[in-house]
C-alpha cells in the first residue's frame, strides 16, 4: 500500500522544551491511523508541523513523495491536507454555511474584480459552491443551523462543523485533533458514526488524535504512541492496548484507565 | 557626497546636547505611557494630548496669570493627574473585559476632545510664549567647549531621575509589587486582595502626571501649539516600542536615541520634516524587529476580541424600498438648496467614499487604519500635479491616481501583515505623519505636492456633459458613490467578503483551509487605498484646488473616528458618516458654538459610542429595524435530514485492514 505521509526524524523545540524529538512514522493511503499519548506529548505540535502552521521544524515530512518543507499552510491545504483544531478554530462571526463555503472560496480562482462587479461567472460559481456546501451541511446533519453564526452553537455541533469544513476541502488526508474532547457520551457515539461514514463515503486517509481510547480502538487500523516527543510504540490496537511501555507512559495520567482496561469504555456500546 | 559636504559639522556638539535633552523629555512621556500600559494594558494614545493640555494649564498659570513658573508646573502636574484619573475612572473602567482596541479607540476620542478644547481655549495656532522653568543661561561642559544650558541640564536630570524613581518604586515598594501583580494578571491580583481599581487609577494618575511634566519641559523646544504637542505621543510610542512597551531602561535608551536621531538630520538638511522621516523609519524598524508574531506580548494583546454578533437576516423587499427612497431623496433634495449646499453635499459624498474605504479595511478584514487621508492624498496630488502642472486631462489622471494609491496601499500593507490591533494603529499613524510632515511638506517633493502653492484643477466634463455646475457635479459624485457602495456590498456578500471576515476571525483556520492570508490582506489594503485614492482624485475638482493642508493626520483621525461611530461593519454607514463629517460643522455655524468645536463633539460621541453601542450607530438602527420587519423564512419546509446509516459495531479486528 502506498505511503501517503511520511515523517522522517522530525524535531521541534520551544525554548528548552523538546516538543518533538526525532519522530518518524508512516501513514498509508486509505488507513486510519491513531496517534495517542499523554498531555503535552507533542501530538498537536506534530499536526502543526504537518500543516505548516509551525514553520522551522527539523527533519522532513513527505506527502505523496513530496517534501513539504517550503510550502506555506495554504499551499499544503491545496495539496488536500485538511485538519481540525483541538481548540476549535471556527469563523465565529460567519454562519455555519459560510464556514463551509470558505474552503470552496479559497480554491476558486475568481478574483476581487469579479466580486466587485458581480459578473455572471461569480453568480454561477457562488451558486455551485452553495450547493456543495449544503450537501456537506446535510451530511454532518446541521441543515437547521445553516444561517446561525457558529460562535453561538454548542461545542458538539461546532466540532461537527469543523469536520464538515475540513471535508469541503475534499481532502486526501484528514488530520483530526481531539474531535471528541468536550463531548458527552451520546455526542461521542455520534462522532464515531460520523467518522465511520466519512471513511466509507469519502475514502479519506485519516490521522486521529484523541484521549478517548474506546473511540481510537474502534476506528483505527493502527496506532502510534507518542510520549515526551518520542514515538514509543506502534502497532494494531489490541497490541498497543497490552504494550507495557504504553501503560507506563500513561500511568498516573487520567487516561490510564482507558488504556489498561481490556473492555472498551462506555462509548463502545454504540451501534 | 553633496550632503556630507554641505553639512556644518561645527553644529554637532551643540546638536548632541539638544538631542539628548529632547530625548530626556521623550523618555518622560514614554515612561508615563509604559506605566499605564503595563498596569492597565491600555496603550494611551491621548498621552501627548494630556501633556499638551497640562502644559497649557502651566502656561495659563505662569505666563497669563503671572505666577512663578514653578507654580505653573505644579498646576500642570495636578491637571495632568486629574485628567488621567477622569479618563481611567469614567471611560476605561467601564470597558473592563473588552478588547484592547476598543479602549484604544476611547483614548483616541480623548485625544480629539483635549486637543480641540485646548485649541478653543488657548488658540489653535497662535504663538504661545513657552513656560521657561529654568534660566537658559548655561555652563561650559568640563573639558570641552560645549555650552550646556541650565534648562537642558535640569531637563536631563529630571527625566533620568523620574525614570529611575519609577523603576525603583515598581521594584522595591509594596505598591510597586501590587502594580506588577495587576499587570501580570488582574483576576489573580484581585483574588489576592489587591484593590485592582485603585492600582489602575494610580497608574493612570502617575503616568499622566509624568506626561504633564514632559509637556511643560518641551514647550521651549517645539512649536507650543495644541497639535504639535499632542503629536509628541508618537515619539513617546517609538521610545516605548524600543523598550518593548515593558522595559523602562530600554525605553530611556530608546528615547535618547530618538532625540538624537531626530536632531542630527538638521545638520544636513534644512527640511524640518526630516526628523519625522527618521521617526517613521524607526517605528517601522522597531515594529518589524521587535514585534514579530510569536513574540509573547503580541499573543497577549491579540487575546480578547469584541464579539459582535451578526445581525439577523435581512429583509430584501423592505431594504429595496428604503434604498430607492434614499436615492430619490438624494437626487431631489439638493435641488431645493443653493449651489453652496450642493457643493457641500458633493463633498460629503466624497468623504463618504473614504468612510467606505474603512468599511472594507476595518469592517471586513478587521485592520484599523489612521492614514486613509494619506491614501486620498496620493489620488488628489496625482490628479493635481498631472492636471494642474502638466496639463493632462482629468480622467487618465484620475485613473493613474487610483492605481498609485492602490500601490501605496499595498506597500503600507506589507509591514502591516505581521501586525494587528494596536501595532497597526501605531504604524498607520506613523504613515500619516510621514505624509503630513515630510512627503507633502514644502521642500520635499514640490513637483508632486506643489510646495507652498496649491494645484488648480477645473471640473471636467463627462461623456460630453459638463460637470461645472454644482448640481451636475453633485449628481456625478452621487453616481460614483452609489456605484462604489454597490461594489463594496457585492464584495462583502461574496467570496472576497467571506474570506476577509474569515481572516479576521481566525487567521490560522483560514490558512489551513487554503486561503493565502498574505495575499488577501494586501488585497484589502489595496482595495481600501484605491477607494480612498478615488475620493482624493474627486476631491481635487470638487474643491477646485489641492493643497497639503487638506490631507493631514487630523483628517485621517476624524474620519476613522466617524467610521467607528457610525459603524464600520455596515456599507450604509458610509453615507451617514460623510454627511455627518461635512454637514456637522456647517450646522454649528447656525449655533453659538464655534465650528472649531466639531472635533470635540466627534471625540465625545466616539467615547460614548464605544461604551454604549459597541457595534456602531447605523448597525444598531439596522438591527432594530430588522427586528421590526423580520424577513420571511428562507426555507418554508426544512428538508428531511438524510439518516446517516448506523455504523456497524466495529471492533478493531473487523475494521478495514490495510496491508503494510
Ligand atoms: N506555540 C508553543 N509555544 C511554546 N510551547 C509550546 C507551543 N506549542 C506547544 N508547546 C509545548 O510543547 C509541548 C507539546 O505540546 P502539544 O500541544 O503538542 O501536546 P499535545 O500532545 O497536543 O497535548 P494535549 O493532549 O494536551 O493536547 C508542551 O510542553 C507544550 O507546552
Ligand atoms: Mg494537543
Amino acid at each position: 500500500m502506498a505511503v501517503l505521509l511520511q515523517a522522517d526524524d522530525v524535531s521541534m523545540s520551544f525554548g528548552g522544551v523538546h516538543a518533538l524529538a526525532g519522530v518518524s512514522f508512516e501513514l498509508h493511503r486509505g488507513e486510519t491511523l491513531g496517534l495517542i499519548g499523554p498531555n503535552g506529548a507533542g501530538k498537536t505540535t506534530m499536526f502543526n508541523c504537518i500543516t505548516g502552521v509551525l514553520p522551522g521544524y527539523r527533519g522532513h515530512i513527505y506527502y505523496d513523495g513530496r517534501d513539504l518543507r517550503n510550502l506555506k499552510p495554504h499551499q499544503r491545504a491545496r495539496l488536500k491536507i485538511a485538519r481540525t483544531f483541538q481548540n476549535l478554530e471556527l469563523f465565529d462571526e460567519l454562519s455555519a454555511l459560510d464556514n463551509l463555503l470558505l474552503p470552496l472560496d479559497a480554491f476558486s480562482r475568481r478574483g476581487v474584480l469579479g466580486d466587485l462587479l458581480r459578473l455572471p461567472r461569480t453568480v454561477f460559481e457562488e451558486r455551485r459552491a452553495q450547493e456543495k456546501a449544503r450537501a456537506i451541511l446535510h451530511f454532518i446533519n446541521l441543515d437547521d443551523w445553516a444561517d446561525t453564526p457558529v460562535g453561538d452553537l454548542p461545542v458538539g455541533l461546532q466540532r461537527r462543523l469543523e469536520i464538515g469544513r475540513a471535508l469541503c476541502l475534499e481532502p486526501q488526508l484528514l488530520l483530526l485533533d481531539e474531535p471528541g474532547s468536550g463531548l458527552d457520551a451520546r455526542e461521542t457515539s455520534e462522532l464515531a458514526r460520523l467518522l465511520a461514514s466519512v471513511r466509507a463515503r469519502f475514502k479519506i486517509t485519516m490521522l486521529l488524535v484523541d484521549h478517548d481510547m474506546a473511540l481510537i480502538m474502534r476506528i483505527c487500523n493502527r496506532i502510534y504512541v507518542l510520549d515526551y516527543g518520542r514515538m514509543i510504540a506502534e502497532g494494531p490496537p489490541e497490541q498497543i492496548r497490552d504494550d507495557p511501555r504504553v501503560v507506563r507512559a500513561y500511568l498516573g495520567d487520567a487516561t490510564a484507565t482507558g488504556v489498561v482496561s481490556t473492555e472498551p469504555a462506555t462509548s463502545g456500546a454504540v451501534g | 557626497m553633496g550632503i556630507v559636504a554641505s553639512a556644518n559639522w561645527g553644529l554637532l556638539p551643540g546638536y548632541t546636547v539638544i538631542g539628548i535633552t529632547l530625548g530626556g523629555i521623550y523618555a518622560l512621556a514614554a515612561i508615563g505611557l509604559v506605566l499605564i500600559y503595563r498596569v492597565s494594558g491600555v496603550l494611551n494614545f491621548a498621552q501627548g494630548a494630556v501633556s499638551m493640555f497640562s502644559a497649557f494649564v502651566a502656561y495659563q498659570v505662569s505666563t497669563v496669570m503671572g505666577y512663578p513658573a514653578a507654580v505653573g508646573l505644579l498646576a500642570a502636574i495636578v491637571a495632568g493627574g486629574a485628567i488621567g484619573y477622569l479618563i481611567e475612572r469614567f471611560t476605561i473602567r467601564p470597558l473592563a473585559g473588552r478588547a484592547p482596541l476598543s479602549k484604544v479607540v476611547v483614548t483616541i476620542g480623548w485625544l480629539l476632545v483635549l486637543q480641540t478644547a485646548a485649541g478653543l481655549i488657548w488658540g489653535q495656532t497662535a504663538y504661545h510664549r513657552p513656560v521657561q522653568l529654568v534660566s537658559i543661561q548655561g555652563f561650559t561642559f568640563p573639558g570641552t567647549s560645549v555650552v550646556v544650558g541650565w534648562d537642558e541640564f535640569t531637563t536631563i536630570v529630571v527625566a533620568l531621575g523620574l525614570a529611575f524613581g519609577t523603576a525603583a518604586v515598581l521594584r522595591w515598594t509594596t505598591f510597586g509589587t501590587s502594580m506588577r501583580a495587576v499587570a501580570d494578571d488582574p483576576v489573580a491580583a484581585r483574588l489576592w486582595g489587591i484593590n485592582v481599581n485603585r492600582v489602575m487609577a494610580v497608574s493612570w494618575v502617575a503616568g499622566s502626571a509624568m506626561g504633564a511634566i514632559a509637556g511643560v519641559l518641551i514647550t521651549p523646544r517645539i512649536n507650543f501649539d495644541p497639535i504639535s504637542l499632542t503629536l509628541v505621543v508618537i515619539d513617546a510610542f517609538t521610545a516605548a516600542l524600543i523598550g518593548r512597551l515593558t522595559s523602562l531602561p530600554w525605553t530611556v535608551i530608546g528615547a535618547m536615541f530618538l532625540g538624537l536621531a531626530e536632531t542630527y538630520p538638521r545638520i544636513f538638511s534644512s527640511n524640518a520634516g526630516a526628523g519625522n522621516a527618521v521617526t517613521f523609519a524607526l517605528v517601522l524598524l522597531t515594529l518589524a524587529i521587535l514585534f514579530r508574531p510569536g513574540t509573547r506580548l503580541v499573543q497577549r494583546m491579540a487575546a480578547g476580541r469584541d464579539y459582535v454578533p451578526v445581525p439577523a437576516a435581512d429583509n430584501p423587499p423592505v431594504r429595496r424600498v428604503i434604498v430607492a427612497a434614499a436615492i430619490g431623496v438624494g437626487i431631489v433634495i439638493p435641488l431645493l438648496f443653493s449651489g453652496y449646499y450642493q457643493s457641500l453635499a458633493a463633498y460629503s459624498l466624497i468623504v463618504g467614499l473614504i468612510v467606505l474605504s474603512l468599511v472594507v479595511l476595518t469592517g471586513l478584514t478587521g485592520q484599523i487604519s489612521f492614514c486613509q487621508y494619506s491614501f486620498a492624498a496620493i489620488g488628489a496630488f496625482t490628479v493635481g500635479s498631472l492636471v494642474g502642472g502638466h496639463g493632462w486631462s482629468f480622467w487618465p489622471a484620475l485613473l493613474l491616481g487610483v492605481i498609485c494609491s492602490i500601490g501605496i496601499g499595498v506597500l503600507v500593507g506589507i509591514p502591516a501583515l505581521r501586525l494587528s490591533g494596536l501595532f497597526l494603529a501605531i504604524l498607520t499613524i506613523a504613515v500619516a505623519l510621514f505624509f503630513d510632515h515630510f512627503l507633502l511638506a514644502p521642500g520635499t517633493l514640490d513637483s508632486f505636492s506643489g510646495g507652498v502653492s496649491s494645484w488648480t484643477v477645473a471640473r471636467p466634463s463627462f461623456l460630453g456633459i459638463s460637470l461645472d455646475g454644482s448640481y451636475a457635479f453633485y449628481l456625478f459624485t452621487l453616481a460614483v458613490f452609489l456605484v462604489a457602495v454597490l461594489a463594496v456590498w457585492n464584495l462583502s456578500r461574496s467570496k472576497t467578503g467571506r474570506v476577509l471576515r474569515a481572516i479576521r476571525n481566525s487567521e490560522i483556520a483560514a490558512a489551513t483551509s487554503g486561503v493565502n492570508v498574505t495575499a488577501w490582506k494586501l488585497t484589502s489594503f489595496g482595495v481600501s487605498a484605491g477607494l480612498a485614492g478615488l475620493a482624493g482624485g474627486l476631491l481635487a475638482p470638487g474643491i477646485g484646488s489641492v493643497s497639503a493642508g487638506a490631507f493631514g493626520f487630523q483628517q485621517s483621525l476624524a474620519v476613522a473616528a466617524i467610521a467607528i461611530v457610525v459603524g464600520v461593519r455596515s456599507v450604509g454607514a458610509a453615507a451617514v458618516g460623510g454627511i455627518f463629517l461635512i454637514f456637522g460643522p456647517e450646522l454649528l455655524t447656525h449655533t453659538p458654538i464655534s465650528t472649531l468645536a466639531f472635533p470635540l463633539i466627534v471625540g465625545s460621541i466616539l467615547i460614548l459610542q464605544v461604551i454604549l453601542t459597541p457595534q456602531g450607530v447605523v448597525p444598531d438602527w439596522q438591527a432594530r429595524f430588522r427586528k421590526r420587519f423580520p424577513p420571511a423564512p428562507r426555507f418554508p419546509t426544512a428538508p428531511e435530514p438524510l439518516v446517516v446509516e448506523p455504523m456497524p459495531n466495529l471492533t478493531a479486528s473487523e475494521a478495514p485492514t490495510v496491508k503494510v
